[in-house]
């Protein structure tokens, strides 16, 4: 081939390829210069409806926290809280002679927790169990609904001032320490001091002593409390026995610790028996009893407001109803759902007591959670979070200076909007779940249909007017 | 025989670049958003130079598109052969911003072959972009039921490609006729991103695609009168089109998008286009030339376009005028090079917030012959502007460099050495 020939295809390549465009840039051409077919709306029409359930009771044993105490919120609803364990025999100790038994003391530690007021002094009582703890066959855990029999008569009373001991402190190793009756307290001394066998025997010893509860006194309504109860810890509750010897020191003592195993079942987990009986009392509530479990009751009969509580396995579910009624906006897609609900003003002292954040779950009809609610295109749990009033304004007006909760729940709306059946899920809004048997934070939030204070679905939608 | 399978091997090359041309139509103007495009037919080689006159050009040595009864003026050659390619520098004003955006762009302009027939029949055929596509807009405008905004984010490729074919019929010694064939085939996309200024991470995409197409014909004349001996003449020409309609078929695509990750889709349809109407089309020209040295162009264009009913058309009217120092035989290279320049307003078809977006255009070029053969380079070089900038419109300040080859069959010929 000729050279000028191939001079010629080689130009026309390099023609060929020579196209180029470097667009990269954009223009805000403002609204007027086309026309664009989609239109965004949101709307807030569409109708929601607010239940309490109650899902399930929860499992109390082996946890950290001992609750104790009673509570009568803003609606007249009294939860109260005992705590149940056992303890350990004492390791052998060489004790002299010339020793003497001088007083029993029992020592808990406040962790800090209270639910209720801390303005008012705290009385309980601590009683000996008459009958055995028991967990269930299958679980091996005691749930917050059980209770075991107790004396009568207490063993020991102290009161907590929670307004002069507010905050947590390392170097206090016991925040209570009150005396216990002197007869059991002599008991245990003489085991240790006439080096009974008892003390080899954790088995024989639980037959003799069943177990420990501390509950309210019995008119005393101030607050729930939590107190450290995990036998690892160095605060863990003790049984305290003071002797003296022909010694300066007045301050010998041994100790009866919390029971780290348990000895009557095949337990590998340590604080097998500690467990909280927390319970909700509704005489004065609007209705007297929370439904069961599969069942719903609605805001309408309370007040049109929904409770959600922890130690009890209280949640709001929400319904949509009629979420069909997105089609009748047109073609189009749902690219943002947030539901808003606020506490009801009153039933907190202040923001900062209020749950930061909650859990959204889908269930059925039954309340059986069929999964946690993700964000849309993401698998990142979506969650209800609390916004102060304090917070710099909110995108929403409406909002400003106020407390309230929002939660992103596109996916639900999605699912459901594809789904052209009936709703098959519903929402449960529920205090975290992982720390849920451990406190008894209550949540009082106002329904759609509250006067004031109403939950309400802000929904956003894609239309386009170009297509059927 | 070796000869035949040169120009085959090079037809073959120059099938394989025009699949490129085809499939990539250039621009970068926010007004090709609207009616097919940027419109990109006002000449070549040179007839661009000479502000895209034509109608009433008649040429020995060069391919005259803009009429075909103009092929028979070429009356020594068998094969003719042109491309060109351009390069263009775009600067973008906007009333409210000080902040020019600039681009840049490349193209390749046209492929034509010429083919004697007879003494009194010529053809020629090719390919060229017909109009280009191409914008990257955003829009703004509210959300409906609440205090916020929407944003939309326009992206146009694709563009109309004409493959064409021209014959000119020698009638009498200074009156001709011609015709154009022409099939028009291209896509048209868009991508429209939406998205809630309060949710940017869940957009939803319209995605339309859209393939014209229609063929078009057009009848053409030319007529050329002797002033005097030396070179001096007149020739008047005019063509017209009869209206045609672009039928296609869309796709259209909707997606909503959650995350980054998951992609759902809405809605999926295909169905035949809204049909599209290229307009009766005529115009006028006339070309003087005075002793062999000098010629003088002037054309005339309309098009009613406003029968397609959309508002946003416009009938669009195109005043053209050129000069040219014609290229003298002689010794001296200077001489033998032509000199051009030329000016252009094209009303333009469309209108944007009420404003005709018109273009306004000098040119000026060069045609450099190669060798001795009649074979020329065309550089033209176009300066002008689109548009305007009142009601926060564009206005677009546009530099464009062409160059265009014109080959003959001598390239392809034998040379004998004595």
């Amino acid at each position: 081939m000729k050279l000028r020939n191939f001079f010629i295809i080689i130009l026309m390549v390099v023609f060929a390829s020579c196209e180029f465009d470097d667009s990269t840039y954009r223009y805000n051409m403002g609204t007027d210069f086309v026309t664009d077919p989609a239109v965004l709306r949101m709307t807030d029409t569409l109708t929601l409806r607010s239940y309490t359930v109650s899902v399930d009771s929860l499992a109390t044993s082996r946890g950290d926290r001992f609750l104790a105490g009673r509570f009568e919120n803003k609606y007249g609803i009294q939860t109260e809280c005992e705590t149940y364990f056992r303890i350990d025999p004492c390791g052998p100790f060489d004790l002299p002679d010339s020793t003497r038994y001088d007083s029993a003391c029992f020592v808990l530690k406040w962790d800090g927790y209270y639910f209720g007021d801390s303005t008012q002094l705290c009385e309980f009582e601590i009683c000996q169990l008459t009958d055995d703890m028991k967990v269930d066959v299958e679980t091996q855990y005691i749930y917050n609904n059980q209770r075991f029999p107790h004396e009568t008569t207490p063993i020991g009373r102290f009161t907590l001032n929670l307004s002069e001991d507010k905050s947590f402190d390392y170097d206090d190793l016991d925040s209570v320490s009150f005396r216990l009756d002197d007869a059991l307290g002599k008991t245990l001394y003489d085991y240790i001091y006439d080096e009974d066998p008892i003390l080899e025997d954790p088995e024989e010893f639980k037959e003799l002593y069943k177990g420990f509860m501390i509950k309210p006194a019995d008119n005393n309504v101030s607050s729930v409390v939590g107190f450290v109860g995990h036998p690892d810890s160095l605060f863990s509750p003790r049984i305290r026995i003071y002797y003296s010897d022909k010694t300066l020191d007045d301050e010998m003592y041994m100790e009866y610790s919390l029971e780290t195993l348990g000895t009557s079942t095949e337990a590998t987990d340590t604080n097998y028996f500690a467990s909280n009986y927390i319970s909700n009392n509704y005489s004065k509530f609007f209705v007297s009893q929370m439904p069961e479990e599969e069942e719903k009751l609605s805001s309408e009969l309370t007040g049109d407001v929904t409770i959600i509580q922890g130690g009890l396995s209280l949640m709001t579910r929400v319904e949509i109803p009629y979420v069909d009624k997105i089609r009748q906006l047109g073609s189009g897609s749902v690219f943002r759902a947030i539901l808003f609900f606020e506490p009801i003003e009153g039933t907190y002292a202040e923001e900062e007591d209020l749950p930061r954040y909650l859990e959204v779950y889908m269930a059925n009809n039954n309340n059986e959670f069929y999964s946690q609610l993700y964000k849309a295109g993401s698998s990142d749990p979506t969650y209800a979070i609390l916004n102060m009033k304090s917070n710099d304004v909110s995108y929403d007006t409406y909002y400003d200076n106020k407390t309230y909760y929002s939660v992103d729940i596109t996916q639900y709306l999605v699912n459901e909007y594809v789904d052209l059946a009936d709703p098959k899920y519903f929402l449960l809004l529920s205090l975290p779940q992982a720390s849920m048997s451990n406190n008894v934070e209550q949540l009082i939030i106002g329904s759609p249909n509250h006067s004031t204070q109403n939950m309400r679905l802000k929904l956003y939608f894609t239309n386009y007017t170009d297509i059927d | 025989m070796k000869r035949a399978l040169e120009i085959s091997s090079l037809i073959f090359t120059l099938l394989i670049c025009t699949l490129f041309a085809g499939a990539q139509n250039n621009t970068s103007s926010p007004y090709s958003v609207f009616g097919m495009g940027e419109l990109s037919s006002v000449g070549y080689g040179r007839n661009l130079a000479i502000g895209g006159t034509g109608f009433g050009v008649r040429d020995n040595n060069q391919l005259n598109l803009k009429n075909p009864a103009s092929l028979t003026s070429i009356d020594s050659l068998n094969f003719l052969f042109e491309m060109g390619v351009n390069c263009s520098y775009t600067q973008f004003l906007i009333a409210s911003d000080d902040d020019k955006q600039k681009s840049w762009g490349g193209n390749l302009s046209h492929i034509t072959f010429g083919h004697r027939y007879t003494k009194w029949i010529m053809g020629a055929y090719g390919i060229a972009p017909y109009s280009n596509i191409g914008y990257t807009l955003l829009t703004m405008k509210s959300l409906e039921g609440e205090d916020s905004f929407v944003f939309t984010a326009w992206h146009g490729t694709g563009g109309l490609t004409k493959y064409f074919y021209n014959v000119g019929i020698k009638v009498f010694n200074n009156f001709s006729l011609g015709g154009e064939v022409a099939y028009l085939y291209g896509p048209f996309n868009e991508t429209r991103k939406t998205w809630a200024a309060i949710q940017s991470d869940n957009p939803t995409y319209f995605t339309t695609n859209t393939r014209y197409r229609t063929f078009t014909y057009k009848g053409a004349f030319q007529y050329s009168q002797n002033l005097g001996k030396k070179g001096t003449n007149v020739t008047i020409g005019g063509t017209v089109s009869p209206q045609q309609e672009l039928r296609g078929w869309r796709y259209q695509n909707v997606e909503q998008q959650y995350g980054s990750t998951t992609i759902d889709s809405i809605y999926y349809n295909s169905m035949p286009a809204t049909p599209l109407l290229i307009p009766l089309t005529y115009g006028g020209g006339i070309g003087l030339t005075w002793r062999g040295q000098f010629l003088l162009t002037a054309d005339y264009e309309k098009s009613n376009w406003s029968v397609n009913t959309e508002r946003l058309y416009t009938d669009q009217t195109i005043l053209s005028f050129g000069f040219e120092r014609l290229p003298q035989k002689s010794l001296d290279y200077i001489d033998r090079c032509s000199f051009r320049a030329g000016f252009r307003y094209d009303s333009g078809y469309v209108r944007a917030k009420g404003y005709m977006i018109d273009d306004t255009r000098v040119t000026v070029g060069l045609g450099l012959p190669v060798l001795k053969s009649g074979s020329m380079i065309n550089l033209t070089f176009e300066k002008g502007f689109r548009g305007t900038t009142k009601r926060n419109l564009i206005l677009e300040r546009y530099n464009k460099l062409s160059v265009a080859f014109s080959m003959q069959d001598l390239w392809f010929g034998k040379r004998k050495l004595n």
